[in-house]
């Protein structure tokens, strides 16, 4: 490809995904968890939650930088950013891409991040105002900054084409796997390694969690009637992105064609969501990708089990869908994963992608009681098979912005 | 005061332990291109040895740096102003500064 077929809209395929979160540090661990209907979320482990009201997350457990890192450089970088090599390294591989210099040259990375290196940030804080320190690490702005990941992995394998990072809270991996979409789309690149990673447990970032009161003391149950609220969670997952011919070129393994990405803002209220505004999200990817409401038969829905957020998805998606809502299967993997915040839209699409290449809808695991206001087939506790033609996975941040993106199932 | 010795060992543990090298292979007259320190690596290295020593290095002092000779006698020299009171480091500048707080700042270890 060449910067004078830009404009034209190629048809973008994914042919690699990695992930690492609360369910294990591998894709295989992940899916097997989640279509299994385990959840990852426990009591938080590392980190002093004397001081925090809620005691449970869903944390990456037993993870040794150790093992994944030979260099000291990428064993020191922050937490976050070590998620999003690791990801990336699992998804490269399972893109089984050859890489050449001009291949590298016009590859690209786009990450989401919701709060950069806040663990480094949080350590480099705890020096200056509680251990009497003068001074800081000389490496804490490059940790901290939230473009390391997009960074890291340029660096490590050589990408140069446009890397950028994106932080839009909640919404920050849709965003960038919607944009590295369209870039790819367009012909701004001819590859594209993109999604997100977070990493936020730390005293002082659960601690401000704590003060919004939005986080369970219990565990996360999206859709169940008196559901307790939210679970911080943590991870990093990529996906590779190329176009079609390219992918049919090398005889690619094709796992499902990315199609569509709507954006929206509710221009409302900073915490409480619009349904207009997700709405409209949900409407402009499908009409991005040409695909027609009846075509959709999974979504990964935002489902932060929150009050305010599962009834005015749930709206959200009946007020698109109409009487085809109720043939969807509408699940929330945060019940299983926790919400990793800049990283759960990367960690969803993850989830996406593999539900349509196996036909399979990963369930709202810890589901209790029905909810009248959250009526559609939410796949309680047990995962369902189905023939998907197209999914979307929606994620919706604070600020009131909203990101979806829209697959199909490649067969 | 610490020695010379003790300056020695301080910034050679720092080398080793930025740059992931064996102690034994780094000497005094080790250059800092055979070592791969590059910039980054330096401001680390001298990190280390701050907080080994517990005294600032003022950025102004960190030139013509080439062996890890150079740095022990920078080290040192520093050390022996900071012992006599003469050292005036950090220095903490604002623009349109007062005389209290601009560059005003004496050594405090």
């Amino acid at each position: 490809m060449t910067h004078g077929e830009a404009g034209s809209r190629r048809r973008v395929v994914v042919t690699g995904t990695g992930v690492i979160s609360a369910l294990g540090n591998s894709r295989d661990e992940f899916w097997s968890a989640m279509t299994e209907g385990r959840s990852g979320i426990g009591p938080i482990e590392d980190v002093d939650i004397a001081t925090i009201t809620f005691s449970q997350g869903g944390q990456v457990r037993g993870f040794d930088p150790a093992e994944f890192f030979e260099s000291r450089g990428e064993r020191e970088i922050d937490r976050s950013t070590q998620f999003g090599l690791i990801a990336a390294k699992e998804a490269i591989e399972q893109s089984g891409l050859e890489w050449t210099d001009e291949l590298r040259a016009r590859t690209g990375v786009v990450t989401g991040c919701a709060v950069g290196g806040i663990g480094t940030q949080d350590t480099c804080f705890k020096r200056l105002y509680g251990e009497g320190k003068s001074r800081s690490h000389p490496h804490t702005i490059p940790r901290i900054m939230s473009n390391a990941g997009a960074s890291q992995i340029s660096m490590r394998y050589g990408f140069m084409g446009p890397v950028y990072t994106l932080s839009t809270a909640c919404a920050s991996s849709n965003h960038a796997i919607g944009l590295a979409f369209w870039n790819l789309r367009g012909g701004l690149c001819d590859l594209m390694v993109a999604g997100g990673h977070e990493a936020l447990f730390s005293r002082g970032h659960l601690g401000a969690w704590d003060a919004i009161r939005v986080v369970s003391h219990d565990t996360c149950r999206p859709f169940t009637k008196d559901r307790p609220g939210m679970i911080v969670g943590e991870g990093g997952a990529m996906l590779v992105l190329e176009t079609l011919e390219a992918a049919e070129a090398r005889n690619a393994t094709i796992l499902a064609e990315l199609c569509g990405f709507g954006m929206t803002a509710d221009a409302h209220h900073l915490t409480m969501p619009s349904q207009d505004g997700p709405a409209r999200a949900i409407e402009l990817a499908l009409a991005d990708g040409n695909i027609a409401p009846k075509e959709v038969g999974y979504v990964n829905a935002h489902g932060t089990g929150t009050d305010a957020n599962d009834a005015n998805e749930i709206a959200a998606i009946k007020q698109v869908f109409g009487d085809h809502a109720k043939n969807l299967l509408v699940s929330s993997t945060k019940s299983m994963t926790g919400h990793a915040i800049g990283a759960a839209g990367a960690i969803e699409a993850v989830a996406t992608v593999l539900a349509l290449r196996d036909g399979v809808a990963p369930p709202t695991a810890n589901f209790t009681e029905p909810d009248p206001a959250c009526d559609l087939d939410v796949v309680p506790n047990e995962a369902r098979r189905g023939s998907f033609d197209a999914a979307i996975s929606n994620t919706f941040a604070f600020g009131g912005l909203n990101a979806v993106l829209a697959f199909r199932a490649w067969k | 005061m610490i020695d010379r010795e003790g300056v020695t060992r301080s910034v050679i543990a720092a080398i080793a332990k930025v740059r992931e090298l064996d102690e034994k292979n780094i000497t005094l007259e080790s250059t800092f291109d055979e070592l791969k320190v590059d910039s980054l690596d330096a401001m680390e290295i001298i990190f280390e040895v701050e907080e080994d020593l517990d005294f600032k290095v003022p950025t102004e002092q960190m030139t013509d740096l080439e062996t890890v000779k150079d740095v022990v006698d920078g080290i040192e020299r520093l050390l022996q102003l900071n012992a006599e009171g003469k050292l005036t480091q950090p220095t903490y500048k604002r623009p349109g500064g007062s005389p209290e707080t601009d560059g005003g700042a004496s050594a405090q270890v």
